[in-house]
């Protein structure tokens, strides 16, 4: 039993990190109907960044990571949008999804090239020392990721559900055309919408790099990860993605501690093509209609 | 007319010059670096070749082997066995002398055949025992083999540390199968088991069910065979648990791309090392300055093996006495080639019947994140014999 909860801990621990990277694809395919195959690498730039701030400028923790995040919303929020998405989303869906692809290859082998190859060290927001709840022992920094990640996930919601803003962002994501009649400036709520994505990608790149060291080529598997726990949990519904997350998080830990390592992908993947044939629009997705 | 009569001549000189540079024979000798520039294995092939680089560098500057110059190229096997396959086939229509690498040992197992087929000889800075055993003459390792090495690892476990009992947690590839089964065969014929045996994923992330099966295992040594990066992690992880399981490993533990990423975690890991820049010996900590001169950061294993891997082929060259690939491939053969003769060996070492090594290693613990060697472990087999190649 003891081991169990720290299992789930450990799950859902990594699963609140998912979870923040699957909001993203869920909040760009809501209102600009876009899905960012550089998800990944959206989480692998800002940790970096973060090694830049603190590590080699030596910034103050607080100061690097408020750089982190305003550099992350610059640049891979209203950048990538004004110099990428604008041009293409024209042009259709797919063309953007092979830019995307691109942008995540150029992303990864130019840090490669030009910064290492090699794993390098982050420096922890939290504590690494265990905690003793009787017989169970979770760490800070698990319970620090998850708060954190919840603290991070509310404030969109409130956002999304309590600012004028937020309910622009609802009404574009329910019917652009009427959006756009009604006055709402579709564009620079679709541009508001990638910077919201790459602020919550530099806070999920400073939550993950503890545990997944920073490496050019981290964001292959966690961008994938995220890609289908926002299809498992519902790709149209924040909530859906937050689903989405902790349960492939604790799925893969609890698969590679009973059965085994091997399968730790396997299951979050046979659920994914449940979902898929038995309710595709996500378990708290809602059906799409298309006139 | 008389400008038709001068053209000629000079028609002539100039074919004639063509003639004789076309007829001279090559003044480069190819060693081109295929190594795992990109994927998982990055961090390990960027070592290997920039410490081979190194050591074509330095050879050059000094004239050569036998008066000829070195050209090295730089070929990626994206850490991907078939694509290592592919990459090699590339590189041999090139005409090599010798190659070197691959590193990770799935990918040199793939693509080891494809050299022996053209007769090049292929160094290698692998340590999977499977390498070994394929009966292959044209393959040399860098560092010796599992079977040496984790003959060592036990002797030194069981008699020194005397651990009582011990969980094993291993890369599920060629090089942690390979290990996996040396050190349960070693353990086994010291009638003892590990009491729990886990294996992991190459590029894994998070270890917590796997330390919590050595937590309720009562495990009082944990031996980590991961690779560099897993390692990092799985020792961060540890500590965050904290498990009180005293840590060891053989190599890839303490190499310095695991002490990098992994930090003050990986403090007091104690290990089995062939190789290490925390090396007393003189000829390794120059070695070491000159790499971190060069490359700003430290070496670890994997630039030591290459490094040692041009200088193996410099030695067998010398004694050959020329560029000859079936001679120098029989003079690394059951012999042994010391630093009194080509210092750039590093260490004495002897070449055994399937291309791998035996030589002096270390007993080394992490302390304050820097490698240090507490002891120095001889040689497993000999005395051994210098055998002439001429």
């Amino acid at each position: 039993m003891t081991d169990f909860v720290q299992l789930c801990v450990a799950g859902v621990s990594i699963g609140a990190i998912y979870a923040m990277a699957a909001i993203g694809f869920v909040l760009l395919w809501q209102t600009s109907n876009t899905i960012n195959f550089a998800q990944g690498e959206f989480v692998v730039l800002p940790a970096f960044a973060m090694v830049l701030f603190f590590v080699i400028f030596r910034f103050p923790f607080a100061v690097a990571m408020v750089a982190t995040v305003l550099v992350s919303t610059l640049l891979l929020g209203f950048g990538v949008k004004e110099l990428l998405v604008t041009r293409l989303l024209k042009m259709g869906v797919l063309p953007l999804v092979i830019a995307t692809i691109g942008l995540s290859l150029l992303i990864r082998y130019s840090l490669q090239q030009f910064w290492t190859p090699l794993a390098l060290p982050f420096p922890a927001i939290f504590s690494r020392d265990p905690i003793r709840l009787g017989t169970i022992v979770v760490s800070l920094e698990e319970l620090g990721n998850i708060l954190f990640a919840a603290a991070t996930i509310g404030a969109l919601q409130v956002f999304i559900t309590h600012t004028k803003l937020g309910w622009a962002m609802q009404a574009v994501a329910q019917n652009r055309t009427l959006a756009s009649v009604l006055g709402i400036n579709v564009g620079r709520l679709v541009t508001i919408t990638f910077m919201l994505n790459a602020a919550l990608t530099a806070i999920a790149a400073i939550l993950i790099a503890p545990v997944y060291l920073v490496k050019y080529d981290i964001g292959v598997s966690l961008g994938l990860k995220a890609f289908y726990a926002a299809i498992i949990g519902g790709f149209n519904q924040i909530r859906g993605a937050l689903l989405g997350g902790l349960l492939v998080g604790v799925v893969e830990t609890l698969s590679a501690a009973y059965i085994s390592s091997h399968f730790r992908d396997a299951f979050a993947l046979v659920i994914l093509i449940a979902v898929l044939l038995l309710k595709p629009e996500g378990i708290w997705g809602v059906k799409e209609e298309w006139a | 007319m008389r400008r038709g009569r001068s053209v000629q001549p000079l028609l002539a000189a100039l074919l004639t010059l063509l003639a004789v540079t076309s007829a001279s024979p090559q003044s480069v000798i190819k060693l081109p670096i295929v190594a795992e520039i990109t994927g998982g294995g990055a961090s390990v092939g960027a070592m290997w070749r920039d410490a081979v680089n190194l050591a074509v560098e330095e050879i050059n500057r000094k004239g050569g082997i036998l008066g000829m110059k070195l050209e090295t190229s730089v070929q990626d096997t994206q850490t991907d066995p078939p694509t290592s396959v592919a990459v090699m086939r590339r590189v041999l229509n090139d005409k090599p002398f010798a190659i070197f690498g691959t590193v990770y040992s799935s990918s040199t197992v793939a693509n080891m055949d494809i050299t022996r087929q053209a007769g090049v000889p292929q160094f290698t800075g692998s340590e999977s025992v499977i390498i070994s055993q394929k009966g292959n003459d044209n393959i040399f390792l860098t560092s010796f083999t599992q079977d040496t090495g984790m003959a060592k690892q036990v002797r030194w476990l069981l008699d020194d540390l005397k651990a009582e009992k011990i969980a094993l947690v291993w890369v599920n590839n060629a090089f942690g199968k390979g290990g996996h089964d040396m050190f349960v065969q070693f353990l086994k014929e010291r009638g003892k088991a590990p009491v729990v045996d886990i294996s992991t994923e190459v590029q894994q992330a998070d270890f917590t069910p796997e330390l919590t099966k050595v937590r309720a295992s009562g495990a009082t040594h944990v031996m980590v065979y991961n690779h560099e990066e897993e390692n990092a992690r799985f020792m961060i992880q540890l500590r965050k648990m904290g498990l009180t399981v005293e840590p060891v490993g053989e190599t890839t533990l303490c190499a310095q791309t695991t002490i990098t990423p992994g930090g003050a975690a990986v403090n007091g890991a104690k290990c089995h090392v062939g190789l290490t820049a925390g090396s007393p010996i003189p000829l390794m900590v120059d070695v070491s300055r000159r790499f971190q001169e060069k490359y700003n950061r430290v070496p670890d294993h994997n630039a030591f093996k290459g490094y040692i891997g041009v200088h193996m082929l410099k030695a067998a060259v010398q004694r050959v006495g020329g560029w000859d690939q079936a001679k120098v491939r029989a003079c690394l053969h059951n012999n042994v080639f010391t630093t009194a003769e080509e210092a750039g060996l590093l260490m004495d070492l002897y070449v055994n019947e399937k291309g791998s090594l035996d030589r002096p290693s270390f007993i080394v613990e992490v302390k304050d994140q820097k490698s240090v060697v507490v002891k120095t472990v001889g040689m497993l087999g000999g005395p051994y014999n210098v055998r002439p190649c001429k």
